[in-house]
């Protein structure tokens, strides 16, 4: 059964996505392009985005675990880094 | 998938971050999209891309939809979706919007039907909105009353702020009256469309702040 959405944390990461600088690996557009996907369509599932996992990670940020449909109805599988003073998000996979 | 663990940490003696001149964004725009002195990567010493760094993603796609809809020329069915989604709009969502059919806004977006003008018009209008709507005029107001201590640096923000309301307001106008959306043009004649940081955001430390503005070399 899929784990229920937390609240606050998706609030936190869809304001965190709407204003901040976003960081990726290689592989990040790569794996998405071969899916017909573009980097606007990441943004899109992440700012309407639930997050299912949070995990503070040491002193300097928090890992999520979302899950977020793009406009076109496609559901990505995404595991997001955000950096405790709020200047970046980075995106740790995408499936 | 990414092997870092932990993105906060410092650059290894093998990597660099460089600023890059020009990067074009995957956006999936029907037209090209570059930014000029923007965007920034980790490398190794082999030259490999460890990580890209782009500034205000939700605000990069909302200046390129407004800079495309204040362009005359008449939407192709792939603007259309490129505009819609970079909006961050379902179909549906924005067949509501602007008064049609789903079921139209969906054909118009594969090409089996044409927008009308005064339904592009409208979708225009949502853009440029769209744009100036990420600035919050108020609080950036309040923010300078409050924070500036040196009247020089307060009045040089005011500046901004004012030419930032001015530009809203003539692009609003142009969008709603004066547009012409012009169905001649060579295809040959590839769209493309420059942006930078502005340069009062570039070196901002809060990178929240990071706005995008069309480049020019002039500028």
């Amino acid at each position: 059964m899929a784990e229920p959405a937390l609240k606050v944390e998706t609030e936190f990461l869809r304001i965190a996505v709407e204003a901040l600088e976003m960081r990726f690996g290689p592989d990040t557009v790569s794996g998405l392009l071969s899916r017909g996907l573009y980097l606007t369509d990441l943004h899109n599932a992440l700012a309407c985005c639930e997050v299912r996992r949070s995990n503070k990670l040491e002193a300097d940020g928090t890992f999520f675990e979302v899950i977020g449909d793009t406009t076109e109805g496609i559901t990505l599988n995404i595991k997001v880094w955000v950096s405790l003073d709020q200047r970046f998000y980075r995106i740790e996979e995408v499936s | 998938m990414s092997t870092l663990c932990n993105p906060s940490k410092k650059l290894s003696k093998s990597q660099i971050l460089v600023t890059l001149d020009e990067y074009e964004p995957a956006l999936g725009a029907p037209f090209k999209v570059i930014l000029h002195k923007s965007v920034q990567q980790i490398r190794n010493d082999q030259g490999d891309v460890i990580e890209t760094r782009i500034p205000n993603m939700a605000g990069l796609l909302k200046t390129v939809a407004a800079r495309r809809a204040m362009c005359d020329r008449k939407f192709s069915p792939a603007d259309v979706k490129f505009v819609r989604k970079a909006l961050c709009l379902k179909g549906s969502s924005l067949a509501d919007i602007i008064g049609i059919s789903a079921e139209h806004m969906s054909r118009c977006e594969n090409g089996d039907r044409v927008l009308s003008v005064s339904a592009e018009k409208l979708l225009r209008v949502i853009a440029v909105e769209a744009r100036y709507d990420t600035i919050d005029f108020e609080k950036s107001l309040t923010s300078i009353l409050s924070d500036s201590k040196n009247p020089e640096d307060k009045s040089e923000k005011f500046k901004d702020l004012i030419l930032k309301y001015r530009a809203a307001v003539s692009d609003l106008k142009s969008a709603i009256l004066s547009l012409k959306i012009s169905t001649v043009h060579s295809t040959d004649d590839e769209l493309e469309f420059v942006f930078s940081l502005r340069e009062s955001t570039k070196d901002d430390p809060d990178a929240s702040e990071a706005e995008y503005e069309e480049y020019s070399e002039a500028a």
